[in-house]
């Protein structure tokens, strides 16, 4: 058996020699044939270990590199499908959003209506096109991440059901409803607001659909990490989020604070100023803005603990529509419901906000 | 009569560097020797090889039997005081027992006798062989140290203590070979170098040492600044010792790490050194037992040039006898007693001349007058001669005999069964047991356990009897008459008479001359050991009044 240790210029006899030394054959103390055979069956047996487990790492290794890539492909390739529809400016929704909002939050510049809103008919089509509904206290949008933690807890209410299909009156009877459909909440709520959206659709689901995220992906090297980024952008709700995105209007309320010496009513009702404010997300032109007074001391006591706050809500949006198109048949029966501000003004065409 | 045989021949004796013996023998136990040596090499316990290797040592046919005169002669007391080999002011620890055996048992083969005498001559006529052959002697003492682990101290690098052996036996072989132009068989050695040398084993120990050594030479050039200090060290050239049969590439010696690690031994360069030196120990440890045996017989040599130096150094000389025909004259001029050299006395020479050599010799004198000495002189100096050294005499003529039975103390045993008279009869009868024709007897006081008339007779018979075999004998005896009538009948042919010489004032001068004593001078010695009358009457006194002084 030739070895490493042995070199062409040796002679015969000493490779043989060495042959013999190498095969623990000699008489020694330090080695024994049957130690050396023991320790060299327990290193191959250790090295066939060590290979088979290096082998089966590369190999699981490998495996979960193919795993990475086909689901980073697989996630990338979803991204692109939900994302490819969308441009620039839905996938600007948050920016548009923010923009006006910010807008309202200064001191009252007064009621605008402008284009569409000066017409009934023309009012009407436009609620019937895709927009997106926001409503919060002043204070609250005014806080550090305002807009986010309003629109996470901002619902579809009273006010968009009854704006868009406004109560055949306005007594208790009438708006209470209207109100019931509000508070029922879920599909049935869905249908009598047909195209508006939580502005929270778009600010929590966007992202998945923005570029920043496709990069994330690229850049994920855990396993566990892209099943999780799949497992999100499966489950996440991108065709309301993307339909939020294409909305047109965006349509918020901002609630200021009760007045001096109001009371609240058990759901939190209470007597203050609504600002509504009706932008154009596009080209952010503010179509309606009006500021009116609610007061919940009309309600009768049966409904006031329970629904007070959902009978503001929808006499609100039809006094609004009132106050736009039939301004002049309104007339308060039992309490003001409506208060308007000194600074009523009309226009001709929409406003920039800016 | 010990018969000695060498063991079976695991070794062919013609590669054997055999000092001692015209034909070389085979004296260790190749076997045990060999496995004691591959023991000791690999590092294992293996201390006292060469001891216990000599210690069982056969030694070569002979017809002497050590236990008819090894007790009396006290030859290990002899060998250890006397055989004491000096080299350059130091006394090394010989092997004595082995030294005995081999002084105690002359060799039947007379050109060993003569191999012996001329080497020893040799060396003690040229210094400078002397010295080559104490340089190797020490060399092989420290191979010996190495390989029974008795010169290191605490842990040692098994390779490196390998190494160093294969360096000493190396050197052990070059130094041999410089005895190629001894006069004597001291050019044995130079053979043994000379084929050694010669085999595939030793060109492949050689090249593992430069190997060791000398893997590579790097050259360097070095730049000094001013200061004194290395400013530049620009590399020239490295060379790799190519012709060496051990040297291969660097890839080459990994993969050998690599294939010893799959082999089951460890992984590293001191694993693959180790499996070369076994490899090349293997070639030439047959070459080792034969230093086991070498040992020996440098100690031999040393032993008696150490005996040489210690004469002189008293002022005595020593001389290699001539040996002739027994019919011859006996000469012994200057014979000295080696057992008082080597208990710091002085010894007085003393010169015995007999008209033939094989006679029956009668020697007698006053007690304490050197007839006891004189009788162990002779023995030893029969059995120098006969085992090849020299002799403690000035000059000296003998004869070879076939043994030697000494009879010099008859002590009292616990067990004995016999009275004087009894153990006196089995000596007699014991001696003739054993004794062959031509023999030296040695014999001290011959029948001095019984009444001299009964004594007498068996004296008379011994002598009659022993005149039959032919012998060379010396017998002391007070029986002074006796003595002196069988010399003036001259009835018994070959008997002489030797007498201690006295001075002028009757005190003994430990010479002899020819004749009978005609007094044992008894009242001298009981006069120098204080038993006179006057003597012996103080003390009775003493004794008297120390008694009344206690009543």
């Amino acid at each position: 058996m030739p070895s490493f240790l042995t070199t062409k210029k040796m002679g015969p006899r000493l490779r043989e020699r060495i042959q013999t030394s190498l095969s623990g054959r000699r008489t020694s103390k330090r080695r024994s044939r049957t130690g050396l055979l023991f320790v060299a069956c327990l290193r191959a047996a250790l090295l066939v270990a060590l290979v088979v487990v290096a082998v089966n790492y590369l190999l699981e290794k490998r495996g979960q590199e193919s795993k990475i890539e086909a689901l980073r492909a697989e996630l990338l390739r979803v991204h692109q499908g939900e994302s490819a529809d969308l441009g620039k400016t839905e996938k600007e929704v948050r920016l548009r959003a923010e923009s006006a909002v910010a807008q309202a939050l200064g001191e009252y510049e007064g009621d605008l209506v402008a284009g569409e809103a000066k017409d009934v008919e023309l009012f009407s089509a436009l609620l019937a096109k895709q927009g997106i509904y926001l409503r919060g206290r002043l204070k609250d949008f005014k806080a550090e991440g305002g807009l986010s933690r309003v629109a996470s807890h901002s619902l579809k209410d009273g006010f968009l059901v009854c704006l868009l299909d406004p109560p055949a009156g306005i007594e208790e009877k009438a708006l209470l409803e209207r109100t019931y459909v509000a508070y029922r909440s879920g599909p049935a709520l869905d249908s009598a607001t047909p195209g508006y959206f939580r502005l929270q659709a778009a600010l929590a689901f966007m992202p998945l659909l923005e570029d920043s995220w496709r990069d994330n992906v690229k850049r994920v090297q855990k396993l566990e990490s892209l099943e999780h980024l799949m497992k999100t952008l499966k489950q996440a709700p991108l065709e309301q989020a993307k339909a939020a995105a294409r909305a047109e209007y965006f349509l918020f309320l901002i609630d200021e604070e009760k007045q001096a010496g109001a009371a609240s009513e058990f759901d939190g009702a209470s007597k203050h100023f609504v600002r509504i404010h009706l932008v154009h997300l596009a080209s952010q032109d503010t179509i309606l803005r009006q500021r009116l007074l609610v007061d919940p001391s009309w309600i009768s006591e049966r409904s006031r603990h329970r629904y007070a706050q959902g009978l503001l809500a929808c006499r609100l949006a039809r006094e609004l529509r009132d106050q736009l198109f039939v301004e002049k048949t309104l007339v308060p029966q039992t309490a003001p419901l409506a208060d308007k501000t000194p600074k009523t003004s009309k226009e001709g065409a929409g406003s920039k906000s800016k | 009569m010990q018969k000695t045989t060498p063991p079976p021949l695991a070794i062919d004796p013609s590669l054997l560097v055999d000092l001692l013996h015209q034909v070389p023998l085979l004296r260790i136990d190749a076997e045990s020797t060999d496995l004691a040596i591959v023991i000791a090499f690999s590092g294992g316990t293996s201390g006292g090889l060469f001891q216990e290797a000599l210690d069982k040592a056969s030694i070569a046919p002979s017809t002497w039997d050590p236990r008819a005169y090894a007790d009396d002669l006290f030859l290990a007391r002899f060998v250890s005081t006397c055989l004491q080999a000096d080299i350059r002011g130091k006394k090394p620890v010989m092997m004595t027992g082995h030294l005995c055996k081999l002084v105690g048992s002359p060799p039947a083969d007379a050109r060993s006798v003569l191999l012996r005498r001329e080497i020893l001559s040799e060396l003690d006529d040229s210094q400078s062989v002397r010295g080559m052959f104490e340089g190797l002697y020490l060399a092989l003492t420290r191979l010996r140290s190495l390989l029974e682990g008795t010169g290191s101290t605490g842990t040692w690098d098994s390779n490196r203590r390998q190494l160093d052996i294969l360096e000493l036996f190396k050197d052990m072989v070059e130094k041999m070979g410089a005895f190629s132009s001894a006069r004597s068989e001291l050019r044995r050695l130079s053979v043994f170098s000379e084929r050694v040398q010669a085999t595939e084993s030793y060109r492949a120990l050689v090249d593992l040492l430069r190997y060791d050594e000398r893997l590579a030479t790097v050259s360097f050039k070095m730049g000094v600044g001013a200061d004194g200090r290395v400013r530049r060290l620009d590399l020239q050239s490295v060379e790799e010792s190519t012709d060496n049969q051990f040297v291969g590439s660097p890839v080459r010696r990994w993969m050998a790490r690599l294939e010893l690690f799959a082999r089951g031994f460890k992984f590293g360069e001191g694993e693959v050194m180790a499996r070369l030196l076994d490899a090349v120990f293997e070639g030439v440890r047959a070459e080792f037992s034969a230093l086991v045996q070498l040992l020996g017989d440098l100690e031999f040599y040393l032993g008696a040039l150490g005996f040489i130096g210690r004469s002189r150094a008293a002022g005595l000389e020593v001389c290699f006898p001539t040996m002739v025909d027994p019919s011859e004259e006996l000469r012994l001029f200057g014979l000295f007693n080696p057992l008082l050299l080597g208990h710091a006395m002085s010894p007085v020479p003393c010169d015995i001349g007999l008209d033939r050599i094989r006679t029956t010799t009668l020697i007698t004198g006053p007690n304490s007058g050197g007839k006891t000495r004189l009788l162990q002189s002779l023995a030893i100096t029969q059995l120098l001669a006969q085992s090849g050294l020299v002799v403690p005499a000035r000059q000296a003529q003998l004869a070879p005999v076939p043994t030697l039975v000494v009879s010099l103390i008859q002590e009292s045993e616990a067990d004995q069964t016999e009275g004087r008279l009894g153990m006196e009869l089995m000596r007699i009868r014991a001696l003739f047991e054993r004794l062959p024709p031509g023999a030296m007897v040695i014999l001290d006081e011959l029948c001095s356990g019984t009444n001299p008339s009964e004594g007498e007779e068996i004296f008379e018979l011994v002598i009659r009897m022993l005149e039959k075999l032919s012998p060379q004998a010396f017998i002391t005896t007070h029986f002074l008459g006796f003595a002196g009538r069988l010399a003036e009948k001259k009835n018994i042919p070959n008997l002489r008479f030797l007498q201690v010489a006295l001075g002028p004032s009757h005190e003994p001068t430990y010479q002899f001359a020819s004749g009978v004593a005609t007094t044992s001078l008894a009242s001298h010695a009981a006069a120098r050991l204080g038993v006179t009358g006057e003597k012996l009457l103080e003390l009775i006194e003493k004794n008297l009044k120390a008694s009344q002084a206690t009543s």
